[in-house]
C-alpha cells in the first residue's frame, strides 16, 4: 500500500552550508544548490509573503497555496523552506514532491497522490503532510480536474503547495481552493546583495562592472545570476564584465548600446560597422536582436523613438523566428531605425 | 474544579495531545482564563497557559471546512437560489415525475455543493457522493506473475464506468446501514465525474438513460463548475438535447454578491473571534476582500485565513489597493472612495508608491490585484510635467515630445503577471474613455494592432510576447497626451471579448446539437444554414425560440450589445448622482432583466446575461431587504 517510490530528491542542504569553508570538496556543487536558502530569513525578495509564510511555519495549519511568478525568484525554495520548517525530521515521510519531470497524468494524480494523501504519518498537531507540485502549470487539464476533489477530501491530513509560472494555466476550481501568492521579479539590488554575499563567501575577485554584467545577463533571475557568476568564477577566476560576457557568450551590451546610439544620432555607417563586427565574431542573429531589445528597453532615449525602435525590433525578430535570420535583416533593421529620426524630404 | 484544571494544564505541558478534538481545548480555555486570574503571581503557569493558548489557536483544519455553513442562514447563496434547489428536492422526494436529475452549474466557489449539503442535512436526506476510486496498479503486478496465476486468486480491476454504474445501482437499491434514524431517502451527488466520461460522454448518457428506466431510483444531482475548457464543461458532458430528453433541471448559480459575501465573511470572523484572542479584521477590510474575490467565497475565506495570520492591522491595506475597479460596476460608492485613496497614495511620495508596490497579492484571482493598478498606471499615464522635456527630438518630431513618464512601462506589465494577450484585451476594452481626441485614439489603436500582429502566431508567441506587450503599453501611454490633466475617475470593465467568446461557443454547441445529422462545419452552420433556416421560419411562426431561429436572426446579439453599453453609461452617470438613486435605479433596471431570465430550464442565454448584472441585482436586493 505504502508507495515507497515517491521521489524524495531533495537532499538535506544543511551539509552544504557547512561545507562552504572547505574549498576542494564543495567546488563541484552548483552554487545555486550550495547557496539555496534553507530558512525563511535567507530568502531574497517578496518579503511580505515570505514573512507571512514564516508565521504559518511556526504555527502550523498552512492552507493550500499556489505560488506564481517568473523563474528564479524563489518559488520552489520557499515551498521547500516551508516544508522543512513545518515538518523537520519527518520531512522524508511527510513530503511528496512531483515536478514536471515526474509523470503527472491523470493516473498519477488519481493513484499516487491519492495514496500518499491516504497514508498515515504521525505528525504533531497542526502539521500536515505536504504534496509539492512544482511547475503545476504544465499539468494537463484532466489531471488538474482530478486533483481538485482530492484536495478537499484529504484537507485534514494533507496540504498542497503548487508552484507555477503563470497562474492562468491553473484551472479555476484549483485556484479557488488555494491561497494564491504572487511573486514578482527580483530587483537588481536584491540580486546584487546575494551576489555580494556569495562573492564574499567564495572569496572571489570581482569588479563592479563585472557584477553589473552578471545582473544584466540574469534579468532578475537569481538562478541565472548565480550560475553565470559561478561559471565566470570557475572559468577565469576573476569576475569582470568581459569575462562574464565571454562565458555567457552574448554580444557585449556596450557595443550594442553604441550601435543604438548611432541609430539615434542617426549615423548608419557607424552603426553598421559595429553590427558587421559582431556578425564577424560569429554571433547568431537571434542573439544579437534579443540583446538589442534588452538594451533598447533600458537605454535613455526619447519616448517616441523608444516605442518605434521596439516596434521595429519586434517585427524584425518576428521575421527571424519565421526563418530569415540573415545579416540583411539586421542591417535592414538598422536602416529603419536610423530613418526614424530623419525628416521626410519636403515634397 | 480549579485544581483539576491546573493539573490538566501541567499534564499537558509535557504530553501533547494529538487528538483533533477541538471542543476539549475550547472548553479548557475558559477554565484556564479563570485560573490565570487567580494565580497571577505564579509566572510560570501563566506563561505555560500562553504557550498552550498559542497551540490551539491553530486548529488542524482549514477555515473553509471548519466554518462550513451549517444552516441555510449561513449560506452566502442568494435566498431565491436556495429556494429553487429546495423546491426541486421536495418535488423529487415526493416522487414527482421528471425530477430525477438536477444539474447545478456556476463558477467555482459560489456555494453549489454547500447549498446541496445544507439542504439535504436539513431535510434529513442521505447524501451519497461519488468519489473516484483509486485504481491500484494491478497491471504490472499481473504481468509479472503470469505463470503462477491461479484463477480466483486475484481480483480483476473493474473499469471505472462499471464501478460508477454499480455505485448508482447500489445507492438506489439500498439505504445506508450506518445512518440510523434518518427517514429520508438517498440523494446521489456526482461532482467528480469519472475521467472516462470527459472523453466519451455518450457512455454516460446511455447509463443515465438506463437509470431513468428503473423505478424507485434515487434522484441524482450533478455539480459541474463552469470552465473555459470545452471538454469539462456541462455542455459537453450533458448536452442540451440529453438534458431535455431526461428532463434535467438546470439551476445556474451566480458569483456571490459582495453584500452576501461580507456577511459570510463576518460570520467566519466572529466565529474565529470566539476562539482566539487575536485582533480581528475590520469590516472595511472584509468588504474590500469581498470585492477582490470576484464572487468566490471559498477563495475569499482562504485568503482571509492566510491574511489574518500575522498582523490584522495591515490587512486592510492589503486589499484596499486592489478594489479600485473590477467591482466598479457593482458598488460605485465604494470604489469611489477607494480610488480616492489610491490617487492619494500614488500622488504622495515616491517611497509610498514603492511600498505599495511591494505588497503581496493575496486572494485576488488571476491578478485582479495588480491588474487594476496596472491598468490605471497605463491609462491615466502620469508624467513628470515639471521636469519638462528631457530628451529632445529633431524639429519635425516636435509633436511627439513628451515629458518623462513616472512609471517604466515594462515594469508595469511585468507586475501584472498575466499574458500580453489578455493585458492588451483589458487595455483595449477600457482605453476609449481616456482619450479626448480622435487622433490619439487612432494612434493608440494602431499600436494595439501592432501588438496583435506580433502575437498572431502561436509558434513564436513565446519570443515575441514581450515585444507585443512593450509596444502596446508604450503606444497606449504615448498616445495619451493630455491625460494627466483631465483626471476624473472612470470605471474599468472586463473585456467583452470573454463573454462574446463564451456565447459563440455556446451557440455553436447548440446549433451542432440541433443539426447533428448534417455534415457541416460549425462555420457553415452558423453563417449559411442557420440564417437561411431562420429566414424561412420567420414568416411561419411567431415567437419561435429554437436556437436556429435565435442565432440565425442575430436578434439576441443586438440585445446583448445594447445591454452592455447601457450598463456602462449607467455607471458613468451614476457617479454624479446620489448613491441611493443609483441603487434604486439599478434595482429597477435589474429586475426587468431578472424576470426575463428564467433559470429554471436549460435556457442558455440566461447564463450569458452578464453575471455581473445579476451580481448587482442580488446586491441591491440584499440591501433593500
Amino acid at each position: 500500500m505504502a508507495d515507497t517510490e515517491a521521489p524524495m530528491d531533495t537532499d538535506p542542504p544543511k551539509t552544504y552550508t557547512q561545507a562552504t569553508t572547505s574549498g576542494s570538496k564543495s567546488a563541484h556543487i552548483p552554487w545555486i544548490e550550495k547557496y539555496r536558502p534553507t530558512i525563511f530569513p535567507e530568502i531574497v525578495g517578496n518579503e511580505e509573503t515570505v514573512a507571512r509564510l514564516e508565521v504559518f511555519a511556526k504555527q502550523g495549519n498552512v492552507p493550500n497555496i499556489i505560488i506564481a511568478g517568473p523563474p528564479g525568484v524563489g518559488k520552489t525554495t520557499t515551498i521547500l523552506c516551508l516544508a522543512r520548517s513545518l515538518l523537520g525530521s519527518s520531512y522524508k515521510e511527510a513530503v511528496m514532491e512531483l515536478n514536471a519531470s515526474n509523470e503527472r497524468g491523470i493516473d498519477v494524480v488519481r493513484n499516487k497522490v491519492k495514496m500518499f494523501a491516504q497514508q498515515k504519518v504521525t505528525l504533531p498537531r497542526g502539521r500536515h503532510k505536504i504534496i509539492v507540485l512544482d511547475e503545476a502549470d504544465s499539468m494537463t487539464d484532466g489531471a488538474q480536474q482530478a486533483l481538485r476533489r482530492t484536495m478537499e477530501l484529504y484537507s485534514n491530513t494533507t496540504r498542497f503547495a503548487l508552484a507555477c509560472n503563470s497562474s492562468e494555466k491553473i484551472i479555476e476550481p484549483i485556484q479557488s481552493r488555494c491561497a494564491m501568492l504572487r511573486y514578482s521579479k527580483l530587483s537588481d539590488a536584491q540580486v546584487l546583495t546575494k551576489l555580494l554575499e556569495v562573492c564574499k563567501k567564495e572569496d572571489l575577485s570581482y569588479t563592479d562592472s563585472g557584477l553589473e554584467a552578471v545582473l544584466f545577463t540574469a534579468q532578475g533571475d537569481m538562478r541565472q545570476a548565480l550560475n553565470n557568476l559561478q561559471s565566470t568564477a570557475q572559468g577565469f577566476g576573476h569576475v569582470s564584465s568581459e569575462n562574464v560576457f565571454k562565458v555567457c557568450d552574448e554580444p557585449h551590451p556596450i557595443l550594442i548600446k553604441d550601435m543604438i546610439q548611432h541609430c539615434i544620432t542617426p549615423n548608419f555607417d557607424e552603426a553598421y560597422k559595429i553590427l558587421a563586427h559582431l556578425w564577424k565574431l560569429g554571433y547568431a542573429a537571434e542573439d544579437i536582436i534579443s540583446i538589442i531589445f534588452r538594451v533598447t528597453k533600458n537605454i535613455n532615449m526619447a519616448e517616441f523613438l523608444k516605442l518605434e525602435f521596439i516596434k521595429e525590433t519586434g517585427y524584425t525578430h518576428m521575421r527571424m523566428v519565421r526563418g530569415t535570420s540573415s545579416l540583411l535583416q539586421l542591417s535592414g533593421l538598422l536602416a529603419r531605425l536610423c530613418s526614424k529620426s530623419i525628416a521626410a524630404p519636403a515634397s | 474544579m480549579n485544581s483539576k484544571s491546573t493539573r490538566q494544564q501541567k499534564g499537558s505541558s509535557w504530553v501533547m495531545s494529538t487528538f483533533d478534538d477541538v471542543e476539549v481545548f475550547a472548553s479548557t480555555s475558559h477554565t484556564e482564563s479563570r485560573v490565570k486570574k487567580r494565580q497571577r503571581q505564579t509566572v510560570d503557569l501563566a506563561r505555560l497557559g500562553k504557550k498552550r493558548h498559542q497551540q490551539f489557536q491553530c486548529g488542524t483544519d482549514l477555515w473553509v471546512d471548519r466554518y462550513a455553513p451549517l444552516s441555510r442562514e449561513d449560506l452566502a447563496v442568494h435566498k431565491k437560489k436556495v429556494q429553487e434547489v429546495e423546491s426541486w428536492l421536495v418535488e423529487s422526494m415526493s416522487g414527482m415525475k421528471d425530477r430525477k436529475f438536477l444539474l447545478l452549474t456556476g463558477p467555482s466557489g459560489c456555494g453549489k455543493s454547500a447549498t446541496l449539503k445544507v439542504l439535504s442535512r436539513e431535510a434529513k436526506l442521505n447524501l451519497i457522493e461519488w468519489i473516484n476510486p483509486t485504481t491500484a496498479p494491478y497491471k504490472s503486478h499481473f504481468m509479472d506473475q503470469e505463470n503462477t496465476w491461479i484463477p480466483g486468486d486475484t481480483v480483476r480491476p473493474v473499469s471505472q464506468t462499471t464501478q460508477f454504474w454499480e455505485f448508482l445501482m447500489r445507492t438506489s437499491k439500498y439505504s445506508s446501514v450506518c445512518v440510523q434514524g434518518r427517514g429520508g431517502g438517498n440523494l446521489v451527488c456526482v461532482e467528480d465525474l469519472p475521467n472516462v466520461f470527459t472523453r466519451d460522454p455518450s457512455s454516460l448518457h446511455n447509463m443515465l438513460r438506463e437509470y431513468t428506466k428503473r423505478s424507485n431510483s434515487s434522484p441524482v444531482v450533478f455539480i459541474v463548475t463552469d470552465s473555459t475548457q470545452q471538454s469539462s464543461s456541462a455542455k459537453h458532458l450533458l448536452p442540451p438535447d440529453l438534458q431535455q430528453e431526461l428532463s434535467f433541471v438546470n439551476i445556474v448559480f451566480n458569483p456571490i454578491a459582495s453584500g452576501l459575501m461580507v456577511k459570510a465573511l463576518s460570520r467566519v470572523v466572529s466565529l474565529e473571534g470566539s476562539r482566539t484572542t487575536t485582533p480581528l479584521p475590520t469590516k472595511d477590510a472584509l468588504t474590500s476582500l469581498a470585492n477582490t474575490s470576484g464572487g468566490d467565497v471559498r477563495s475569499a475565506i482562504n485568503a482571509l485565513q492566510f491574511a489574518t495570520k500575522k498582523d490584522v492591522y495591515g490587512l486592510e491595506e492589503l486589499f484596499t489597493e486592489s478594489s479600485t475597479s473590477r467591482q466598479g460596476k457593482k458598488s460605485v460608492s465604494r470604489s469611489k472612495s477607494n480610488s480616492r485613496t489610491l490617487s492619494n497614495k500614488s500622488g504622495s511620495s515616491q517611497s509610498g508608491v514603492d511600498r505599495t508596490e511591494n505588497q503581496v497579492a493575496i486572494g485576488g484571482k488571476d491578478g485582479s490585484l495588480f491588474l487594476f493598478r496596472a491598468l490605471g498606471k497605463v491609462l491615466y499615464c502620469k508624467r513628470n510635467k515639471e521636469k519638462g522635456i528631457t530628451e529632445p527630438l529633431p524639429k519635425h518630431l516636435h509633436t511627439q515630445e513628451r515629458p518623462p513618464l513616472q512609471e517604466n512601462p515594462e515594469n508595469i506589465y511585468d507586475k501584472t503577471s498575466m499574458g500580453a494577450a489578455s493585458f492588451s484585451l483589458f487595455l483595449h476594452q477600457n482605453c476609449l474613455a481616456f482619450f479626448s481626441d480622435i487622433e490619439s485614439v487612432a494612434e493608440a489603436v494602431t499600436h494595439l494592432t501592432h501588438g496583435d500582429v506580433l502575437m498572431a502566431e502561436w509558434l513564436d508567441r513565446q519570443v515575441l510576447e514581450d515585444y507585443a506587450a512593450s509596444v502596446t503599453v508604450r503606444g497606449m501611454m504615448h498616445a495619451n497626451e493630455n491625460m494627466s490633466s483631465g483626471g476624473g475617475w472612470r470605471p474599468f470593465l472586463r473585456p467583452q471579448w470573454y463573454s462574446v467568446i463564451k456565447e459563440s461557443q455556446q451557440n455553436t454547441c447548440l446549433l451542432k446539437s440541433e443539426h447533428r445529422m448534417e455534415p457541416l462545419t460549425s462555420e457553415e452552420l452558423t453563417t449559411v444554414l442557420a440564417p437561411m433556416k431562420a429566414k424561412i421560419l420567420q414568416g411561419k411562426k411567431k415567437g419561435n425560440t429554437s436556437p436556429t431561429f435565435r442565432i440565425g436572426l442575430f436578434s439576441e446579439v443586438q440585445r446583448q450589445t445594447r445591454c452592455e453599453r447601457l450598463d456602462e453609461l449607467d455607471v458613468n452617470t451614476s457617479i454624479v448622482e446620489e448613491e441611493e438613486q443609483e441603487r434604486l435605479g439599478a434595482a429597477g433596471g435589474g429586475s426587468n432583466l431578472h424576470t426575463l431570465s428564467t433559470p429554471q430550464q436549460f435556457n442558455t442565454q440566461d447564463s450569458l446575461s452578464d453575471p455581473e448584472e445579476d451580481f448587482r441585482i442580488d446586491d441591491s436586493d440584499e440591501e433593500n431587504t
